[in-house]
């Protein structure tokens, strides 16, 4: 038997020589890092692709390459005709949506494209950049030593920092097909030979709608990731009274109740926060339980009149990116219907009720 | 030196051959199939590991009726030579179509993720061999392999901890929310993933503490449902109800919800490694057509196997459309259920012939 068994499996390993196809060498592959859509026509897009250099001695450790395609697989057949290796998007880290595109249908159809393509790992990060998504990859950044680390570095480090709702192709998969979330990706310009986060980039029915800024990106993560945070920085001014606060947020809890009646909805928010008070510009005396007890007042009212002006501007473009009616769901008998969140969300009513507790101001005394 | 021996399983061997059989590729789709229910199906793996509880008792009464006889054996026994054979007969054509749907299965997601621009020849004839291989040491060859795979295979649970710590609880509820007929359409397609129990009542001779046969099988079939249940909260909160509708291998997709610095693919790992499951699933069923191929010639010949592996290999290599493949795959259900209930049939006719005895005494 095992005479049986060696002869089989050393004549299968000669015969698979014989098989037609043979699998592109690694070195002949482009692998692409980093691929920009722009919007050039209803059937048309400009697609923009960068990969690593194959000779070692090359100038620029990147090359990039332009092409103007209806399909993303076509695009890549004729970059590959272009290039000296043949482009493959197994190593695609991060993909870049002109705004302009961003408006209209092209943006989703390219998403599910990757997402459908086994290759390409949905972990790949999504941005909305402002005019052209091309231009950033064709721009050189010279204090930084190669392109494609950069914005792969850029999108992929940070997803800790606050204001950066960063979104993966899943996540964005996720929520375009979410009758309760309206989808929010990263919105970036090239600002000085740099890359910029400008605010987020809203979406209602797979169309990019509006732009939140940054302060209103700040409410929405507060919103939105909780329990999640283990730290996060945040900055208040209270300009009224003259104070200038940074803190570092341990423990961030947001709690979203309702009364679930679908006629007249009534969400409460309760968010409890817990953090460090890095940095303080201001008059008040920070040894003092009082008025450390009286900044705790103010920052949780800041905080809470933050939320109200966001929530607000929600109604108003009736768009909701956190998905406030999912405990109406947890409730609702069948499928629930595409337009029942946007009536709930017109006629909702909020409560947002702050609790902040300063667990330390530094390891110095501070008066 | 085991093999001169007929009762070979002790209590370890019978409780992995139970649940490894089963967990093949049908774990793979399973949140997939079980989309019609939407949300509510997470608790489904449950219902099935009460009903295949359930339909365990037919099965052991009956073995437990004739020790030392295996179903093809019984089939003869109570249903006489012709009918029994050919029963028989339609027994191993099912052992060899899930062989077949088995492999074929995991072939063709081998090549939409790992290798797309392979043909598949090589690989099946590999795993054919591997499959020869480990049949060749009989049943208690397979055994140990289930053992095996179990503590290798049963370390990618681990990854689901990325998609449970991204997930969002909510989901869980509302728990009934779906119609008859989509439960209906859910389950059906959903309990074709418990295939492999039934194999019990080929290897339930070879078992040493016959007695201890249900307490073991059921542990087995709860520590498929374990894994089972936790693949379907972790996908429930992961997937939007659209992604578990549209993902055919939502599991592939939790893979890659996986960071670990030194990996960055996790699901070709998890792909590579699930061939453990596919191979201990495969060699217990192409060991069952074996054994009814002895049965029905009434001899024991290795040449049965490689007779066995050679004709799959064959049927298995045809350009056979996909539809006619889809077809199989889809009635394959009802062939399973036939043979869940088919030790009931049974039951009845070992009743009827033992009054039909006391009568004539």
């Amino acid at each position: 038997m095992k005479k049986n068994i060696i002869c089989i499996i050393i004549s299968s390993l000669l015969l698979g020589g014989c098989t037609e196809i043979v699998q592109t060498p690694l070195e002949d592959l482009g692998l692409i890092s980093v691929a920009a859509f722009d919007y050039v026509d209803e059937k048309k897009m400009k697609m923009t692709v960068i990969m690593p250099q194959s000779a070692e001695d090359a100038k620029n450790p990147t090359q990039v390459y332009s092409v103007e395609t209806e399909l993303v697989q076509k695009g890549l057949v004729e970059i590959s005709s272009k290039s000296d290796s043949t482009a493959a998007l197994n190593q695609l880290r991060v993909v870049l949506f002109s705004e302009e595109m961003a408006k209209t249908d092209q943006m989703h159809k390219v998403i599910e494209y990757l997402y459908n393509n086994p290759k390409v790992t949905t972990r790949t990060f999504v941005a909305v950049v402002k005019d052209s998504a091309g231009k950033l990859l064709e721009s050189e950044y010279p204090d930084k030593a190669n392109k494609s680390i950069y914005m792969n570095n850029f999108f992929n480090k940070r997803q800790n920092v606050l204001f950066n709702p960063f979104k993966n192709i899943h996540d964005l998969i996720y929520d375009l097909h979410n009758p309760l979330v309206d989808p929010v990706v990263v919105y970036v310009e090239l600002k000085e030979s740099l890359i910029n986060i400008d605010g987020i980039a809203v979406f209602k029915d797979k169309k990019m709608v509006d732009i939140f800024t940054r302060e209103d990106a700040k409410s929405l993560q507060l919103l939105l990731e909780t329990n999640k945070i283990s730290s996060l920085s945040f900055v208040i001014d209270l300009d009224l009274a003259e104070e200038k606060i940074f803190m570092n947020f341990l423990r961030v809890k947001t709690k979203i109740t309702s009364n679930h009646d679908i006629e007249s909805p009534k969400l409460n928010i309760s968010m409890k926060l817990s953090g460090q008070l890095s940095e303080y510009e201001g008059k008040k005396d920070l040894g003092n339980k009082s008025e450390v007890a009286k900044l705790e007042k103010e920052i949780e009212k800041a905080v809470e009149d933050d939320m109200k002006e966001f929530l607000q501007k929600c109604q108003e473009l009736s768009v909701d990116p956190i998905g406030l009616f999912e405990s109406f769901r947890m409730r609702y008998k069948g499928d629930w219907p595409s337009d029942l969140k946007d009536e709930l969300l017109a006629k909702a009513e909020f409560e947002v009720d702050v609790k902040l507790d300063i667990t330390t101001s530094g390891a110095i005394t501070k008066k | 030196m085991d093999a001169t021996k007929k009762k070979v399983l002790n209590g370890y061997h019978v409780v992995f051959l139970v649940q490894n059989v089963i967990i093949g590729t049908g774990l793979l789709s399973l949140n997939h199939v079980l989309s019609p229910v939407g949300y509510s199906q997470w608790w489904f793996p449950l219902l099935f590991g009460v009903i295949a509880n359930i339909t365990l008792f037919p099965m052991i009464w009956l073995a437990l009726k004739y020790k030392d006889e295996d179903l093809f054996d019984i089939n003869v026994k109570l249903l006489g030579k012709w009918i029994g054979k050919f029963i028989n007969i339609i027994l191993i054509v099912y052992a060899l179509l899930i062989f077949m749907i088995v492999i074929q299965n995991y072939l063709s997601l081998i090549q939409i993720t790992v290798l797309p621009n392979r043909a598949i020849t090589f690989h099946l004839l590999i795993i054919m061999v591997l499959t020869v291989y480990i049949v060749y040491g009989g049943i208690k060859s397979i055994a140990r392999f289930c053992i095996f795979t179990f503590f290798f295979a049963g370390t990618l649970t681990y990854s689901l901890r990325w998609g449970l710590m991204e997930g969002n609880i909510s989901h869980l509820l509302p728990l009934f929310n779906f119609s008859f007929s989509e439960f209906m359409e859910a389950f059906h397609a959903g309990y074709v993933s418990m295939i492999g129990y039934e194999l019990l009542m080929v290897y339930f001779p070879y078992i040493i503490h016959q007695k201890k046969v249900f307490k073991q099988a059921s542990l087995g079939i709860w520590i498929v449902i374990f894994f089972y249940f936790s693949v379907s909260i972790v996908s429930v909160m992961y997937f939007s109800e659209w992604q578990l509708e549209h993902l055919f291998y939502p599991i592939l997709q939790l893979f890659q919800a996986v960071k670990i610095s030194i990996i960055e693919r996790m699901d070709v790992i998890g792909i590579t490694v699930w061939v453990f499951l596919i191979l201990s699933t495969v060699s217990a069923y192409l060991w069952m057509a074996k054994r009814g191929i002895d049965s029905v010639r009434g001899k024991t010949s290795k040449y049965h196997l490689y007779a066995l592996a050679i004709f799959c290999y064959i049927i298995l290599s045809l350009p056979i459309s996909q539809a006619v493949k889809k077809t199989v795959f889809e009635n394959i259900t009802y062939a399973f259920y036939g043979v869940v209930l088919w030790p009931l049939f049974l039951c009845s006719i070992h009743f009827l012939r033992k009054e039909k005895k006391e009568v004539v005494k």
